[in-house]
Order: structure tokens, then sequence, then C-alpha cells
């Protein structure tokens, strides 16, 4: 959490499009959502290139007045009582959203783990969850 | 650049429909403007800033309705005649081959 760029690093990931990367953390007490009101801006070396709807103005415009209506679409409901935190990234900040680890996890394996999480958890459009 | 790029908070774009299992590229096309895009920022055309700077001069009907690898390729013709790379008239005349099917 103190230094995203270099954690991020020592899995071996970095580069164009990721040079400053900042980790926001899901809690019960808050969601994060991430979007570039502006163009695109996107941590390519983690997550990839960004899908079509990241990138179109529906996402753009109504993320940043209206974060719950949008999660919805998702089809992700967060309680009234949980924070709802929009991340407006720019050319120079990544943002990287880390989901809260689902619940019956416990001394599950990362690579077990790392199969809870999706690409839209990492945007903050979806939440982690036990594989299907 | 008070742009319509600036869409933070804006109404009236309606649903957001994500598309399920989405491609990298949709079309050969824009994997080359990709390339394209890459290859040119690599060889010192324009910057990042430069780039994103001539998709906000794009004007607001032409970038609400045409798509984000349009926009880059309008963005390197842009950029290309303004740096003397290409000139309108080598753009024009290929225009003019495509749609006559002569290129």
């Amino acid at each position: 959490m103190q230094d995203a760029t270099a954690a991020i690093a020592e899995l071996g990931i970095s580069g164009a499009q990721g040079e400053d990367m900042v980790v926001v953390e899901n809690t019960p007490e808050v969601h994060n959502v991430v979007v570039c009101t502006l163009c695109s801006c996107y941590p390519w070396p983690t997550l990839g290139l960004p899908p079509v709807w990241y990138k179109a103005a529906p996402y753009r415009a109504r993320l940043v007045s209206d974060p719950r209506g949008v999660l919805a679409e998702f089809g992700l409901a967060i309680p009234d009582q949980t924070e709802v935190r929009v991340w407006d990234s720019n050319a120079e900040l990544r943002y990287l959203v880390l989901p809260m680890r689902p619940a019956g996890t416990e001394g599950w394996s990362e690579e077990r783990l790392a199969d809870c999480v999706t690409r839209d958890a990492m945007i903050g459009t979806a939440i982690a969850g036990p594989p299907p | 650049m008070n742009g319509i790029h600036d869409l933070g908070g804006m109404h009236g774009f309606g649903p957001i429909r994500p598309e399920p299992n989405e491609p990298v590229f949709h079309d050969e096309w824009e994997r080359r403007v990709f390339g394209v895009m890459m290859a040119a920022f690599g060889g010192g055309q324009y910057n990042v800033d430069q780039f994103r700077h001539a998709i906000e001069r794009m004007g607001a009907p032409e970038y609400l309705t045409t798509s984000y690898y349009e926009h880059w390729l309008h963005a390197m013709e842009t950029l290309f005649q303004e740096r003397g790379t290409i000139s309108r008239a080598e753009l024009e005349n290929k225009w003019a081959e495509l749609s006559k099917g002569t290129a």
C-alpha cells in the first residue's frame, strides 16, 4: 500500500502507462472505483488495454456524478453505509483497486486467491469472489 | 483545454453496455492503428501529451460520433501533417485511391 509501483514491479510488471501506481484498498467501510474522465488512462502493464466501456462517454461522464447507479449497472449493489470513492486517473498516475478478500478463503494459496480476482474487480466495477 | 473530452459529470450519454468476452481489437485496422501509433511514438513523432491534445482538438461532434481508435487515427493524421511528415495532398490522394478501390 505504501509503494504500489515498487510492489507491482516485484512481480515483474512495470512499463509504459504504469510508471506511477497507487493502490486503493476496498474495505467494509470504503468501496473504490476508477475512471479516467478526460481520456482513457489505465494501468496497462498490470491490466492490459482497457475495455471499450471504460474509454467511452457513458462511463466517463456518469461514474463521477452517479457512481452507485453505474455500479448497479454492473450488478454491484454497495450498501448505503459503505462509502463509494471515485478516483479519476490522470496522465501521470494510475490507480488499481485492491478488492476485499472474499469470505471463506482463509488459508488459500496465492494462486487460488488470484483466481478470485477479475479485471473488473481491480477497476472497482466488480468484487472478488470464489471462482465459479 | 475546455473541450468535449472533459466529460465528467455530463448528462445524456445513456447506458454503459459492457461487451461480454470483448476482444482486444474489434477489427484488424484497430490493431494496425495501435501498432503505428506506438511505432511513431517510439520514433519521436510526438509525445503522449501532444497525442492527447490532438484528440482533444478534434471538435465535439466528430469526437462523440467516432470510436476510440478512430480518435487515434485522427490524432496521427493531425500530428503527422503538422510535423510535415506527410502532406495533406498525400492523405487526400490516398483517400481517393482507397475509395475507388485502386490503392
